[in-house]
């Protein structure tokens, strides 16, 4: 049994191990990078450290996100990072079983950023690599 | 205990020793150095001193099984024998062996758990051969047969120690019950408790010896008092059963304190091992602790405590020496019952040989205070743990405050509460920085044995003087800044300092004198090098600099002496003519920088000639807080680290003279007759600058594009008139100043819009100057490194955290300047050329004075009473308001550029009519003078004119004026600076 904490992307749900992910919250008072890869969004404080925001929708290959109520960041545990959401689902539980590979592709996402595909009752849920996200992009 | 937590402990303590060793190492080693400079007077308790440090060293070592480091520093302990008893006196050779093995020593510290495999029988050699070459040839063997292959008999000796009974106290006394066995009695001891631990604290053993009568008096006319008086030149006899000798046994027992080894006491006494035992400091502790009531079975209870050693534990209060004490039992159980149970797993991977040695009681005998340490040991880690927490309670505070202002308005009682916790917060801040920080001594009393070892070396004669150890420095630079200074003193020894014949020879002493100096200036810390030398000839060095294609002709023509000299630090430099094993292969002085510049410090070289070089550094105080300047642009605010910012500059909207060029596609700004090229922060960052509206408020995109585009061009109508005086960087604002007369510019309100901030960067040796649109305050900021993600933006060098709990990014001057890809040297030569430019008017200049005509500025005391003075004569003009101008009793001062000016009123000097009052505006001529300066206070500036100056005096020309002349139908008189500034100091001296 995993558990994987949700959110979305505009209209894709999304999910992210629940054991990579260290917090969820709302310091969404980014201070913006220059000269950095597009998909930074900048960095937050988080309690005295600082934390580097990813755009997930640009990490992903979409659009930039835009801040609204509902916008959140995942902090991952690895390498003080967080991704910046449009908004938090539930924690959702799934077996082993149930995850699937991943199609060849879904939507515009980059492939090697998916880990397998759950199908819920009514909709898809896009299990992202923690680790993928977090490589450097060449 | 498991296992698992066996071996933490081990670590643990390893850890501890191998520190403790570094730190007796760097202890003992002044000693030896002051023992060298002491020849035949050496202090006993010098000696004493480094005993007992190297004694620990070995102690430890002996503990931890590590055999290599024990033999060598008991190698240096029979050194110090000898000198402690007068048998031998230190010189430099055996100072060097002795080093040798420290260094030796300080190795096998480093990499602890391979030491048992660093060769050390060269140094082992070498100290054998100090031993025996400085004693009786006898005695020297008997020494030099302690050494490691006798260890398995020394090992049985102690065999047998560790069968020792134990002891038990009364409440004074301890009672000491060694074994002998049958043949040689067994004697009880009671012996003061007192002494016992007296001993113990100096790190003593404690022995008990049975002396043979009978033998012993054949041979050397041995009596016990005798005897005990031997003991008490090695030690301290703690008692002798001399007087209640029964006839029953023909031996005589000692209980004997001594910081000698068991090995030195069958050699020095001449009793067989088997007569010599042992207590164990535990055991000893263990019944110094034990209450008296406890000692009830005199026998029985020694008995029970040997038969049963962990009985013991629960008494003995201090973990630590639980710790020591299993310890000590776990070997003591693999040795007695040759028995390889889990407690051997434990020693094994750091112990590859069998040959165990029962441990000496070093852990006791550090541990136990001799005088209650002062210190404690931190890891860095935890203090920059705790650095961290203080910065966000810090933070936290901040927020606190500003979201309970109001409450705290409406509720002044809580006043007193808050400010309360602010200077609690405070201090605390403050004491945890404080943590970090060590005294610069810590890398500085290393360089008096650098420079002993290689003025040996390469035969010079060189003294060094530290001053200011006491100066603290964070942590992370303290360890950052040891390499360069080593480079940096050895550099002065090998290049600067000349040989002790050349010395003389051009009469100075023919010691060499190395002065490390350290202080604080100004927020940071300053170090200083200096030797008395030959010092670096500037020249030289500039030709080396061409010659390696670094430097072309012309630019070197240009440079100053002091940039030449600087060029030692460009990679590949070298003015040695040799490379020598020390130094001159040329590329040490840019690491040297590179290093310092690594930790956010400065390097500066300057030189005389024949007199010798001093290096300065500048550095920091810590690199965790660093005072910074914050910026602004747009929405974003950046910091920058004030160690870069050379100063800011404010461009006035009316300001023609400061205004921003092009040359070659970049903007640049003429600052003080040079070129400094602008780069603007938003053009870099991408971010769309702003401006606050004067009226509104509001912020507002500010959509002027080029800087350069902004700044009107200077009135045509008055020529600018630049005044590069004996070349350096002035000119005067004459026409502003005409031109703002002529406007009643003071009286027009600024928009704020039109200022342009610089802030002047220092980029290494090159400056820029950074356009930004808002400066704020000076803050300190708490550098957080980046994360790997952003780490290649060049331009910043870390974020912070602000007092609002927003991250702002910290710029780096040097990554700024990279991107921005500026052309330093394109404006070199730009910079050159507008220079011969000048140059030909300034002579262009001289050929118009040839025919006595030239610039004069005309002004106002009062009104309509003219007066001139030459333009070339005067330094600047500067406008104030009378309300600036400061009063000390009649002597009117300006403060002014950092400094106090006195200010001159002509009419107190002169016969002419006053200033008038209620002026809104003053203007003070400075005049160009070699005395101190002073300011000449007038009303107004009229005009300045080409004029002959070579007005005549006649008999009625008073002091202070050239004489006078009809300019423009006006009658101005010509004044003398000179003479006014000499009738000036006549004034104030008759005052």
């Amino acid at each position: 049994m995993r558990q994987f904490v949700t959110f979305r992307i505009d209209s894709y749900l999304m999910g992210i191990d629940i054991l990579a992910v260290r917090e969820i919250n709302r310091f969404l008072d980014i201070t913006p990078v220059q000269h950095v890869q597009d998909y930074i969004r900048g960095l937050i404080n988080l309690r005295g450290q600082t934390v580097t925001v990813f755009d997930l929708g640009v990490r992903l290959g979409l659009s930039a996100r835009i801040l609204t109520d509902k916008s959140h960041n995942v902090i991952l545990k690895k390498d003080a990072v967080g991704l910046l959401v449009d908004s938090i689902g539930d924690v959702t539980e799934a077996e082993e079983t149930e995850i699937e590979p991943p199609p060849a592709n879904v939507g515009e996402i980059e492939e090697k950023f998916i880990a397998g595909i759950v199908k819920l009752e009514d909709e898809l849920l896009v299990i992202l690599s923690a680790e993928k996200i977090l490589e450097p992009k060449k | 205990m498991s296992i698992r937590n066996t071996e933490k402990i081990f670590d643990k303590l390893n850890d501890e020793f191998v520190s403790e060793i570094r730190e007796l190492l760097d202890s003992v080693e002044p000693d030896f150095l002051a023992m060298e400079k002491s020849g035949d007077n050496v202090s006993p308790e010098l000696i004493n001193r480094a005993f007992r440090a190297i004694h620990s060293i070995k102690g430890s070592a002996g503990f931890g099984g590590f055999d290599a480091l024990r033999a060598l520093s008991h190698a240096l302990e029979n050194v110090l024998v000898k000198i402690r008893d007068g048998e031998m006196r230190l010189d430099a050779d055996k100072t060097d062996a002795m080093l040798a093995a420290m260094d030796k020593l300080r190795i096998m510290a480093d990499n602890i758990y391979a030491s048992n495999n660093v060769a050390h029988t060269e140094e082992l050699a070498r100290l054998e051969a100090l031993v025996t070459g400085n004693r009786l040839q006898g005695a020297g063997d008997k020494l030099q047969a302690t050494d490691d292959r006798e260890q398995p008999a020394t090992c049985n000796l102690q065999l047998e120690t560790c069968n020792l009974q134990p002891a038990t106290a009364t409440h004074d006394k301890i009672r000491l019950m060694p074994e002998f066995g049958a043949e040689l009695g067994n004697p009880v001891f009671n012996v003061g408790k007192e002494e016992v631990k007296s001993a113990i604290a100096d790190a003593m053993y404690i022995f008990a010896l049975a002396a043979d009568a009978e033998a012993c008096s054949g041979e050397k006319k041995f009596t016990p008092e005798a005897f005990s008086k031997e003991l008490n030149e090695y030690g301290r006899c703690l008692y002798a059963d001399v007087h209640e000798k029964s006839d029953l046994t023909r031996f005589y027992h000692f209980i004997f304190a001594t910081i000698l080894e068991p090995e030195f006491i069958t050699q020095l006494l001449g009793i067989p091992k088997e007569q010599i035992y042992r207590f164990e400091r535990t055991d000893l502790l263990a019944a110094l602790e034990q209450p008296p009531e406890m000692s009830g079975g005199v026998r029985g209870a020694g008995s029970g405590v040997r038969g049963n050693p962990p009985h013991l534990e629960p008494q003995t209060p201090d973990p630590v020496f639980k710790i020591s004490r299993s310890a000590r039992n776990d070997n003591r159980e693999a040795n007695d019952n040759r028995e390889v149970g889990d407690n051997r797993d434990v020693n094994d991977n750091r112990e590859a040989n069998d040959n165990r040695e029962v441990p000496v009681p070093p852990v006791a005998s550090y541990l136990l205070p001799r005088t209650p340490d002062p210190h404690i040991r931190v890891s860095v880690e935890l203090i920059d743990k705790l650095m961290n927490l203080v910065g966000e309670m810090v933070l936290g505070r901040n927020q606190l405050h500003r979201s309970i202002a109001e409450f705290v308005d409406e509720h002044p009682h809580v006043n007193p509460l808050v400010q309360n916790l602010n200077v609690v917060i405070s201090e605390i801040q403050e004491n945890v920085m404080q943590m970090r920080m060590q005294p610069v001594a810590y890398i500085l009393n290393k360089f008096p044995r650098i420079v002993r070892d290689l003025s040996r070396q390469i035969s010079k004669k060189a003294e060094l003087v530290i001053e200011g150890g006491a100066v603290e420095l964070d942590k992370s630079i303290l360890e950052g800044l040891s390499n360069p200074l080593t480079h940096i003193v050895r550099n002065c020894l090998d290049h600067g300092i000349e040989l002790p014949e050349e010395r003389e020879r051009s009469g100075k002493p023919a010691h060499g004198q190395i002065r490390l100096k350290a202080f604080h200036e100004g927020g940071q810390v300053h170090i200083t090098v200096t030797d008395d030398g030959r010092g670096i000839d500037a020249e030289k060095v500039a030709e080396k600099a061409i010659s390696k294609g670094m430097l072309t002709y012309h630019q070197m023509r240009r440079m100053s002496e002091n940039e030449k000299l600087n060029l030692i630090f460009l990679p590949g430099i070298s003015t040695a003519e040799t490379v020598t094993d020390i130094s001159g292969r040329g590329v040490g002085m840019d690491v040297v920088k590179t290093n310092i510049s690594r930790l956010g410090g400065h390097i500066e070289c300057s030189s005389t000639g024949g007199q010798g070089t001093t290096v300065h550094i500048i550095i920091p105080l810590t690199l965790a807080i660093i005072p910074s300047l914050i910026v602004g642009v747009g929405k974003c605010r950046f910091a920058i680290p004030q160690i870069n910012v050379a100063e800011l500059v404010c461009i006035k909207a009316g300001d023609p003279y400061n205004r921003i060029e092009k040359v070659a596609e970049s903007d640049v700004l003429r600052l003080r007759g040079r070129l400094l090229p602008i780069v603007s922060l938003g053009e870099i960052l991408a971010i769309q600058p702003t401006f606050i509206h004067p009226d509104t408020g509001e912020e507002l995109p500010d959509r002027r594009r080029r800087l350069s585009d902004r700044r009107k061009t200077a009135p045509l109508s008055k020529k600018r008139k630049e005044m590069f005086p004996d070349g350096a960087a002035w000119h005067i604002d004459v026409d502003e100043i005409l031109e703002r007369r002529l406007e009643k510019i003071s009286d027009r309100r600024r928009s704020p819009r039109s200022d342009i901030y610089i802030v002047v960067l220092r980029a290494g040796t090159n400056v820029f100057g950074l356009h930004v649109n808002y400066l704020f305050d000076n803050e300190e900021i708490v550098v957080k490194p980046l994360s790997a993600h952003i780490k290649d933006a060049l331009c910043f060098s870390g974020a912070t955290i602000m007092g609002d709990g927003r991250v702002a990014m910290i710029l780096d001057a040097a990554g700024i300047a990279a991107y921005a890809g500026l052309r330093f040297g394109e404006l070199e030569a730009e910079e050159r050329r507008r220079k011969a430019a000048f140059e030909n008017r300034e002579s262009a200049a001289l050929l118009r004075q040839k025919k006595h005509r030239e610039p004069v500025l005309i002004f106002n005391n009062a009104a309509e009473e003219y007066f001139a003075l030459a333009l070339a004569g005067i330094s600047r003009l500067e406008l104030t308001q009378p309300d600036k101008i400061e009063r000390v009793g009649e002597q009117e001062f300006l403060f002014y550029q950092g400094s106090v000016l006195p200010l001159i009123r002509l009419e107190k000097l002169l016969p002419v009519s006053p200033l008038p009052e209620n002026l809104k505006e003053l203007y003070v001529i400075i005049p160009k003078t070699s005395r101190n300066a002073a300011g000449i206070l007038s009303s107004r500036i009229l005009d300045t004119v080409n004029a002959d100056v070579s007005v005549k005096r006649d008999a009625t020309t008073t002091k202070g004026f050239l004489g006078t002349a009809f300019i423009d139908k006006n009658l101005v008189s010509f004044l003398n600076t000179e003479e006014l500034l000499d009738l000036f100091e006549e004034e104030i001296r008759s005052r």
